[in-house]
């Protein structure tokens, strides 16, 4: 079994009467790269901060590397490199300052590396922070977040509001800190399309639940799309075996589900119908068809 | 080697580069013995995980498409390989399906469908004959 | 730099040499001219108070300014709690982060006090000096408020610890026993030991402050709840906590939506809990006194009508500080986007926005006189006479007749809240970083600062008034000339601009008429003219000419910074 890196059990939290994760499970091993998905405000944000120690945990444990981030905040933070949602950094300082600040707090910081990227990104060493527009923001912050080669990488967003150039060259350096030996990743996002290419292993999160967790390859395996009709118009949705969603109206149905797709197919053809397209699922249409509102037809599926 | 991804396709991305890369084998844009891009820069260029792209290659190779030289890159097998061979059948079969399956939404007979192959066919070899 | 202490004093040097330096020229600059203004012969070292005067301004720009610039992004202005939010989530540890810059700025202030004290002090006043006690003195007081303003979030319980360390240092808890002679820096500590009580507290209060912001650092506060995943707005949450009916919003006209809109958030709300909050606190303090100084005249008129007029005003500030809408967050002034782009002219949003705004200062005014007089006096025994008094003076006031007190209560309202509405509009535009205006705000300041400094303290009795006459004489010319002069051009500005049109325009002026017609009448009314005892004449008239056009001056100020704001 491979090592693992962050180990969170039983984690609950709640501010004030909104319930922020429920119950959560997760494990992070050496070497893999995870994906948190969720809707805004799915908690996400909170599961991270407890990696990060920035909240403590109330009910349930975190451990990283063995050591509870709010007890040794000093041992287990240097071997973390943080993107926040926020990018958090100061606005009075330059970039090159910046640099220097962040080098002084990380014995590994590798300052040839911090100069490639901002080469590759074109930055300008001697702006102000204030001055930087969103892209290069994020830019900025996620530099400080990989220059010292960590361990464990944490990303929160790291694409979000950012425009198609930007996020390309985040989601670059995000793969060049994965080809790194023996580094781990860890990213939310709500741009399915980057977990999708990034992700070894996703994990869904729902209302502060977890309501997938496994590898992508599964996921997407266990996960089809099939398109189906019929030859009298349906009223109502058409209840099918191991469909999680079904969309349509009339005559033409389709659905995702999950398991054998045999079936699916089997139901399919009880209920008078024919299956005429199927194809794996991508991460997209498994995710809208878990955390969306199933619109179907002129019924809402149950 | 130029391969590009859709990750909205419906195919896994690891999968997606396999096919590109056996396609081009297949119809010897790649030839054999020549060396294809190791994972890293590989991963950097389509902006994919490494893993994805060591999927792909291990699958690849596990086909015999392609093998590693320890610690010198990777390279294409031999093309006399019945391997290939297997290949090329193997990507016109998935092309023949599709069609079938269309043809059979669009409710044409077996018949209908190998007659307007052949039609086509020789439409197609009437046209290369005039340009020539 | 190497190791995070290291990372944490080159950024708190970073941001405090340039204020650093200001603070030390500016301190000896002044301190020069004003002993090259006045009177030869007056020696320093009969009024060394002023020299410290201008000394703890200077503290006190230093550290507004450094403290400012060190808040990360997403930190409102002043916000409470520990300001290095990054550094949370670099691996340092929770007591460097705390102590280094405590430590920092401790030594900052020594270096900020004693540098432009001693080149003062070698070359014109030559005094004698106690290091040791004025050097803990002044690490108490700035230390202290340090750590009262990191060690929570929470606001009430911020609240009690001001209050704990404001009984403590009233009552000498927090310093060694000190002996000052008079006009000089000469201290006697009556012993060594004395010095202990204080050092005790003071690492009291550090091992407060550390296990608070160790808290902070895990998303807790002390006496506090946890933190809320999402700012929310004030103002919501008053709307929550006090549940008043809630009219719906007008959908007849914009007019009356914006002013649903504005009195929502900076209306009742505001001014019923500003009003509250300030008379408890006015109360707690009362209290405090009177519980530790029991027995007759304990807490004197003057003291309690102090006490009253200074917690109005900073609830005033407080409620008078966004009324044009410009925040400061982030290191940088903020404007409302959906501000600018209602579709609501500029001068119509600027007044309803300034109604309100001051309206709700008059409302917290009167909240705040009433509870304090209402119940203050069933609390504590000796408010009983000050309100006697208070009743007295308004009987007073009263028998100037119905007609002749009106007048004099709206125009003291008047000059109030002109007064408000200048603070609001200057401030807004030092938020908004006008080089200019900033430059030209603090110059006229440290000019002004100087007069005041001077007369004040080298003048006394009839002196006073005499220099105060002369003063007012003499500068008064300058501003008749002006203030009319900044209204024309500031109207032309709004005229051309179409923020206010030829019919508004002719309103306003009439309006400024109108309350120069009050104010002669005021002035020559028999009761009042002897106020000011000056000769009727050039000098009256024009103090009469200032006096009436102030307020218009404020209200086409604020008409220009509205414009300034919406249109860039």
């Amino acid at each position: 079994m491979n090592e693992s890196i962050v180990e969170v059990s039983n984690l609950s939290r709640s501010f004030g009467k909104t319930v922020a994760l429920d119950n959560i499970d997760f494990r992070a091993e050496r070497g893999k790269v995870y994906g948190l998905v969720g809707a805004n405000g799915a908690g996400k944000t909170t599961l991270i901060k407890h990696l990060l120690g920035l909240l403590r945990a109330k009910t349930g444990s975190v451990r990283i590397l063995g050591e509870d981030p709010v007890r040794s905040p000093e041992a287990v933070l240097k071997h973390i490199g943080y993107l926040s949602e926020e990018r958090d950094i100061p606005n009075w300082m330059s970039i090159d300052e910046l640099m220097r600040y962040t080098h002084a707090y990380h014995a590994n910081w590798d300052p040839s590396y911090a100069t490639e990227l901002l080469e590759t990104f074109a930055l300008d060493p001697a702006m102000k922070i204030n001055t930087l527009s969103r892209g290069m923001r994020a830019q900025v912050a996620l530099i400080t977040a990989v220059a010292h080669r960590p361990t464990l990488l944490i990303l929160d967003e790291p694409s979000s509001g950012l425009d198609a150039i930007v996020r390309k060259d985040i989601l670059n350096a995000v793969v060049r800190t994965i080809s790194e030996e023996g580094r781990t990743v860890i990213f939310s996002s709500h741009l399915l399309e980057e977990v999708e290419r990034l992700s070894d292993h996703v994990t869904m999160i729902h209302q502060g639940r977890v309501t997938l967790d496994s590898s992508l390859e599964s996921i997407n395996g266990s996960h089809h799309h099939s398109t189906f009709r019929f030859e009298d118009a349906q009223s109502l949705a058409p209840r099918v075996e191991t469909a999680v969603s079904v969309v349509g109206e009339g005559r033409f149905w389709s659905a995702i589900h999950h398991g054998q797709p045999a079936l699916f197919q089997e139901s399919v053809t009880k209920l008078g119908g024919q299956v005429v397209e199927s194809r794996q699922a991508t991460l997209e249409e498994v995710f809208v068809s878990r955390a969306g509102r199933a619109v179907a037809g002129s019924e809402e599926k149950a | 080697m130029h391969i590009t991804i859709n990750p909205k396709d419906g195919v896994p991305i690891y999968r997606q580069i396999a096919n590109q890369i056996r396609y081009m084998v297949a119809s010897s844009l790649l030839q054999p013995g020549e060396e294809i891009s190791p994972v890293r820069t590989l991963a950097l260029s389509l902006n994919v995980t490494p893993n994805t792209v060591v999927k792909a290659y291990d699958e690849l190779e596990a086909a015999g498409v392609i093998y590693k030289r320890r610690g010198a890159g990777t390279y294409i097998s031999d093309a006399q390989s019945p391997l290939a061979e297997r290949e090329r059948v193997r990507i016109i079969e998935a092309r023949i399906d599709a069609l079938l399956a269309e043809a059979h939404q669009l409710n044409f007979e077996a018949g209908d469908l190998l007659e307007l192959v052949r039609r086509r066919q020789q439409l197609l070899g009437e046209n290369r004959d005039k340009k020539e | 730099m190497r190791g995070p202490s290291q990372a944490l004093l080159w950024s708190g040097v970073k941001l405090s040499w340039p204020p650093l330096l200001t603070q030390i020229v500016g301190v000896v600059l002044v301190i020069f001219l004003m002993d090259l203004a006045l009177d030869p012969e007056t020696d320093w070292r009969t009024n060394i108070e002023a020299a410290e005067l201008v000394l703890i301004i200077g503290l006190v720009f230093l550290f507004t300014t450094t403290l400012n610039r060190m808040q990360n992004s997403g930190r409102k202005f002043a916000a409470l709690g520990f300001p290095l939010t990054l550094e949370f989530a670099y691996p340092v540890s929770t007591g460097t982060l705390v102590f280094v810059p405590l430590f920092f700025f401790s030594c900052l202030t020594q270096v900020a006090v004693f540098v432009p004290a001693m080149i003062v002090n070698y070359l014109l006043i030559d005094a004698e000096v106690s290091y040791l006690p004025i050097s803990f003195v002044l690490f108490q007081f700035t230390i202290v408020p340090l750590m009262l303003s990191w060690w929570t979030r929470n606001g009430l319980a911020s609240l009690a610890g001001w209050l704990i360390a404001f009984y403590l240092f009233a009552y000498g808890y927090m310093l060694p026993d000190l002996s000052r002679t008079e006009s000089s820096w000469l201290i006697e500590v009556e012993s060594t030991g004395s010095y202990l009580v204080p050092s005790l507290i003071t690492a009291a209060f550090m091992a407060l402050t550390y296990f608070g912001v160790r808290q902070q650092r895990s998303g807790e506060t002390l006496l506090g709840t946890s933190e809320e995943p999402f700012e929310h707005n004030p103002t919501a949450n008053l709307r929550k906590l006090m549940p008043m009916p809630a009219s719906p919003c007008p959908t007849s006209s914009a007019l009356a939506a914006e002013l649903w809109k504005e009195s929502q958030m900076n209306g009742v709300y505001r001014a019923l809990f500003a009003g509250l909050a300030g008379a408890g606190i006015i109360l707690a303090i009362l209290g405090i006194i009177n519980f530790f100084v029991p027995g007759e005249n304990s807490i004197l008129f003057s003291n309690a009508t102090l006490l009253i007029v200074a917690i109005y005003l900073s609830v005033c500030i407080a409620l008078t500080v966004s009324v044009f809408g410009v925040r400061h967050a982030n290191g940088v002034s903020e404007t409302s986007v959906f501000d600018k782009t209602t579709a609501i002219s500029t001068a119509r949003q600027a007044a309803i926005r300034i109604s309100v705004c001051l309206g709700s200062a008059a409302v917290a005014g009167i909240v705040l006189v009433a509870v304090v007089g209402l119940l203050g006096p069933l609390l504590i025994a000796e408010l009983r006479d000050i309100r006697a008094q208070y009743v007295d003076a308004l009987i007073t006031f009263a028998q100037l007749g119905f007609f002749g007190a009106l007048l004099r209560t709206l125009l003291i309202v008047l000059a109030f809240l002109t007064g408000l509405l200048l603070f609001a509009t200057f401030l807004t535009w030092f938020m908004l970083h006008s080089k200019r205006m900033t430059a030209g705000v603090t110059g006229l300041g440290i000019y002004a600062f100087m007069l005041v400094i001077g007369i004040t303290v080298f003048t006394a009795g009839e002196e006073f008034d005499a220099a105060l006459e002369q003063v007012a004489r003499g500068h008064l010319w300058l501003v008749v000339l002006l203030i009319p002069l900044a209204i024309a051009f500031m109207l032309r500005e709004l005229l051309a601009d179409w923020v206010i049109s030829r019919t508004q325009l002719c309103w306003m002026l009439v309006v400024g008429l109108a309350l120069q017609g009050l104010n002669l009448i005021w002035l020559f009314g028999s009761a009042n003219y002897g106020a000011l005892d000056l000769q009727i004449g050039a000098s009256a008239l024009s103090y009469l000419v200032v006096q009436g056009l102030i307020p218009l001056l404020a209200i086409t100020l604020s008409l220009w910074t509205s414009n300034r704001i919406r249109h860039g």
